[in-house]
């Protein structure tokens, strides 16, 4: 609710015509207006390289090196007043099941089953449904790629949330594709019984990334769907930052990155490994106390925990 | 000639598909060879903006879309080189796809777009291609160059299972074998005998030209 009518000028940046759908998933909340409730930061444990990963042929983990990077996450959560979510990278089938299990141990978080192949999906959901986790569980992701199999497998466990990547190549270099593919994929992603649909509207580059945060809008003002992006990927696939020997630089452009999408309206952000969770929490929080601000003059009384009240004393 | 070459170059460059179509248009208009207005317009500044992909000077993205804007202009000209009885000049013909189980593109699609910049016809199968579909393509169209791409360790053994059936069907010398994706490493392409190890894009790329220039 806008007060008054000068404070409706400009105000679309913060406002959407749809009602903004928002989900309670394992005790974090997501979904809302701009800055209403709390960035939900997703990093990533377990992905190609990860140092957590001891042997990638078996997917042996360092349980110890792994547990203290969690807690730091936890950590960042409490001191920034951000939510967090844990992005567990399927990549090995064989280890699904363990790397499933030890997260599940180690942190109350939400977790994304990451399936980056049918095989991996399929034991994820399988084992997710096993351990009775399925309401703190979201599936990672749902796309014009996702097999029919898949799709059966989510049906049958009775995943009811997950993220609907608006990925094709047709869709790489344009936001109107991007929204044209989610309106394709919206009914095979209900018709799977998924009823928290979270929209990852896709990002590749830095380039793609302005597309992603120009469709993000779009997505919640039709539709009111949680929307966010995989920001990061920008820097993973940006050469020559990554050939970059000045570490600051590095951290400067990681951070506006991942926080361009929040500046945007999203509602989560894919902020890369959970190593780098220190620097990214403390620049999205800016933002969502910002923005919390906006909120608080429409009347709106946030959560105690919020970023607006929690920042000041970082 | 000239002016309307540095039009289709500048449109490249600039990312601008509609000023792209209009200077294929022209050159039909004026007669021009379409086949020089290829080599030396469009196709010459997609070399370029591959060769600044590769040096990390352009994104992604700018390579996809340029890669795009050539396709639709060279469109446009085609009939007109088919009408003549001329013929696009290829460095050759690649079959590209990624392999059974998988269904990763993105690292796939950058090879495709390479290729194209450096004068390869390229023939994209797709992902999660089965090895028969990969030998029956390679029997069908006879290419020079088979890139087979794995992001998933899981599905490596593909590879395999797709070289083993070209040699059953005696296909294996007729094709070079280029293998790539995050999956492969340099011993596991040197174990089942491809012909290029494609560390990244551009190198798989680049080596695969030298190839053809043995």
């Amino acid at each position: 609710m806008v007060p008054c009518e000068i404070a409706s000028e400009g105000a679309e940046l913060y406002q959407f015509n749809a009602e903004q759908k928002v989900y309670n998933i394992g005790g974090v909340t997501v979904g809302g207006d701009v800055g209403e409730n709390p960035t939900v930061m997703i990093g990533s444990i377990f992905h190609k390289g990860d140092s957590c990963v001891l042997d990638e042929g078996t997917g042996e983990i360092d349980r110890k090196m792994a547990e203290a990077l969690i807690n730091r996450v936890e950590e960042q959560s409490d001191r920034t007043g951000l939510q967090s979510m844990l992005d567990i990278v399927c990549s090995i089938p064989g280890a699904v099941r363990d790397h499933l299990d030890f997260c599940v141990d180690a942190t109350e978080m939400p977790i994304l089953v990451d399936a980056v192949s049918e095989e991996a999906a399929i034991k994820g959901i399988e084992h997710s449904e096993e351990m009775g986790i399925l309401d703190r569980t979201i599936f990672n992701s749902l796309n014009p790629h996702t097999s029919k199999k898949v799709l059966e497998k989510i049906k049958e466990a009775e995943v009811r949330s997950a993220i609907a990547l608006t990925y094709s190549s047709e869709a790489v270099a344009s936001y109107v594709e991007r929204v044209r593919l989610l309106e394709t994929l919206i009914p095979r992603v209900t018709e799977a019984g998924v009823r928290n649909i979270l929209v990852d509207t896709f990002v590749m580059d830095v380039p793609t990334l302005g597309l992603s945060c120009r469709a993000i809008h779009e997505v919640k003002d039709r539709y009111g769907y949680p929307t966010g992006c995989g920001a990061h990927n920008a820097v993973g696939s940006w050469k020559s930052l990554q050939r970059e020997k000045d570490q600051r630089l590095k951290l400067v452009c990681g951070s506006v990155v991942d926080s361009l999408p929040i500046a945007a309206g999203a509602d989560f952000v894919f902020y890369g490994p959970i190593n780098g969770a220190e620097y990214v929490f403390a620049a999205v929080g800016i933002i969502d106390a910002c923005y919390g601000q906006v909120q608080m003059e429409w009347g709106k009384r946030l959560r105690p925990d919020h970023p607006r009240f929690k920042m000041a004393g970082l | 000639m000239d002016e309307l070459i540095r039009e289709l170059r500048e449109a490249v460059r600039f990312y601008d598909g509609a000023a792209a179509d209009s200077a294929a248009r022209k050159v039909l208009a004026a007669d021009a060879d379409p086949v020089e207005a290829i080599e030396m317009g469009l196709a010459a500044e997609l070399r370029s903006v591959g060769e600044r992909y590769g040096r990390g000077k352009v994104w992604f993205l700018d390579l996809m879309v340029a890669a795009q804007i050539v396709q639709s202009a060279v469109k446009i000209l085609e009939p007109e080189i088919r009408k003549g009885g001329a013929e696009k000049r290829v460095r050759g013909r690649f079959l590209i796809g990624t392999v059974a189980g998988d269904i990763h593109d993105i690292g796939k699609n950058i090879v495709g777009m390479l290729l194209l910049a450096n004068g390869f016809e390229v023939i994209d199968l797709g992902v999660d291609v089965p090895a028969e579909t990969f030998v029956e393509k390679v029997e069908e169209l006879k290419p020079d160059f088979l890139g087979l791409s794995s992001l998933l360790t899981s599905s490596l053994p593909e590879l395999r299972k797709v070289i083993d059936a070209l040699n059953e069907r005696g296909l294996r010398d007729e094709v070079n074998i280029v293998l790539g994706g995050a999956a492969v490493t340099p011993d596991y392409a040197r174990e089942v005998g491809a012909d290029v190890y494609a560390e990244d894009a551009v190198k798989g790329v680049n080596e695969s030209i030298q190839l053809t220039e043995r």
